[in-house]
């Protein structure tokens, strides 16, 4: 893996805004704009290296699935701060097995050439439609005689069609909040699932209704909402008002179902390394922290805040809104510097399969909302 | 190896256009005939100030709740649901302060 230089198109911010990305030189978040996507530069892989990660995200994803089980069958739910309230909702996805659709791992790929987990944001992942899309056009223009290593879209396309038979009718909702970053992600998914046959309506979620007499939830036009996916974190609708109301609607299908609020919390890494000990893709992880070093994260944070970082060499820490909720510890592993750059793989799973990456880097210790995203090569 | 096919996107005019255009596509209708909707906390038939249908979200068995509800219908129907049925309550999803994707 190399950082390289190359020749900027002199069109690209209309090329990558006319393909949804509109934040590209400002950030979705960051309270100071900065090049989003970073053009003119990129990261080259060995067909190799690409093996070696896509094998390791599969075989994380498998373990990940068996951590689900575990917590499920010997009811660690409290560990991760699951209140009572998602228990049956979480047993009863897990035991249905109803449709899920894309999970992104947070890897580390740093000089010793192995990947290691860093998290897994299996619920509301987003820099979608970068990894898919804008990346791909970018490779097509500037290196079309090159791969890459991304078959994000058509997987996405491929999975609604699989899941289209286990939802309830052909219509789907797609809800998030007023966010310009999720609401182009919905606005991609909502096109990968039209191209699969869906009909979509997207709604925000603070305008999802309750019906009383028909008991069910409805969107704007009163139409009652059969199939919801929701760039809204499973952590968020267990503390919102209509948070009791969801074990009264069990023929609502959830995209992602409620299982995946297991993986989507930090929570899960210490039963990953209590299940898999020394895995070589796995860092140490505990509820304490850990002799020689550790990297500090809450349960349910975001865009790397509320982190703190505690080595002989290295200490950082980050500020945030995720203070209240627990913390694990994860030893720490070394990224790998490039050009002074620190690179984080956002490695895909469509439907439960490595489907591609992308790439989010930053001169800092910590991936936050100020780190570029920086399209790929093979070869 | 190629790692993806060289087809790609047929993307909608939806995608260009998301992040600026309101994301909602939903059709807001107003009830047709809101004859029977409460005003100013009155029922319809001048009878006693009708509780807001929030405080009846959660209790189907309150008889109060029951009673109120029917003045706050709205008969404008869904077509093949049984009607009349009162607006629904909103605002119940969507509150959480770390309620984005990342």
């Amino acid at each position: 893996m190399k950082r390289c230089s190359s020749t900027a198109r002199p069109d690209w911010q209309r090329r990558v805004e006319e393909q949804g990305l509109l934040f590209h030189s400002s950030g979705a978040h960051a309270s100071t704009p900065f090049s989003y996507w970073a053009e003119g530069v990129h990261y080259a892989f060995d067909a190799s290296e690409i093996d070696v990660i896509e094998a390791a995200t599969a075989e994380l994803h498998e373990m990940c699935l068996e951590a689900v089980a575990t917590v499920i069958e010997d009811r660690r739910f409290a560990e991760l701060g699951v209140p009572e309230l998602a228990v049956p909702w979480i047993e009863r996805s897990w035991d249905e097995d109803p449709p899920s659709l894309y999970g992104r791992m947070d890897l580390a790929f740093g000089p010793d050439g192995v990947p290691k987990l860093l998290e897994y944001n299996a619920d509301t992942p987003t820099s979608l439609l970068e990894g898919a899309v804008v990346q791909w056009t970018w490779l097509s223009e500037c290196f079309p005689e090159k791969d890459q290593f991304n078959s994000i879209h058509e997987k996405l396309v491929a999975t609604w069609r699989a899941l289209a038979p286990h939802l309830d009718g052909n219509v789907a909702h797609f809800g998030c909040i007023d966010d310009v970053e999720d609401k182009m992600t919905v606005g991609y998914l909502r096109d990968t699932a039209t191209q699969a046959g869906l009909t979509t309506i997207g709604i925000y979620m603070g305008d999802i209704g309750w019906d009383r007499r028909r008991g069910r939830f409805v969107d704007l036009g009163d139409r009652p909402i059969r199939n919801l996916f929701k760039l809204y974190p499973w952590e968020g609708i267990v503390q919102d008002e209509f948070a009791p109301l969801i074990g009264r609607t069990p023929e609502l299908r959830w995209i992602e179902p409620a299982w995946k609020m297991l993986l989507s919390t930090k929570g899960i890494l210490p039963i990953l390394w209590e299940l898999f000990p020394d895995h070589p893709n796995l860092l140490r992880a505990s509820r304490e922290p850990i002799a020689g070093g550790w990297v500090r994260k809450p349960l349910h944070g975001r865009e790397g805040n509320n982190v703190t970082i505690a080595t002989p060499d290295v200490t950082a820490e980050t500020s945030g809104p995720y203070v209240d909720e627990g913390f694990v510890y994860q030893a720490y592993t070394e990224l790998g510097v490039h050009d002074g750059m620190r690179p984080v793989i956002g490695s895909w799973l469509i439907g439960g399969e490595p489907a591609g990456i992308g790439i989010r880097e930053t001169t800092g210790y910590v991936t936050n909302d100020t780190a570029c995203f920086v399209p790929h090569v093979i070869g | 190896m190629r790692r993806s096919t060289s087809v790609r996107l047929t993307l909608l005019p939806l995608l260009a256009s998301v992040a600026m255009a309101h994301l909602q596509t939903a059709c807001v209708e107003e009830p047709e005939d809101a004859a029977n909707a409460p005003e100013n906390g009155v029922s319809a038939d001048g009878g006693a100030p009708v509780r807001d249908v929030d405080d009846c979200l959660w209790d189907e068995s309150d008889d109060e709740c029951n009673r109120a509800s029917r003045w706050t219908v709205s008969v404008g129907q869904v077509s093949g649901m049984p009607g009349p049925y009162i607006h629904a309550h909103r605002g119940g999803f969507g509150n959480y302060f770390g309620g984005r994707g990342g």
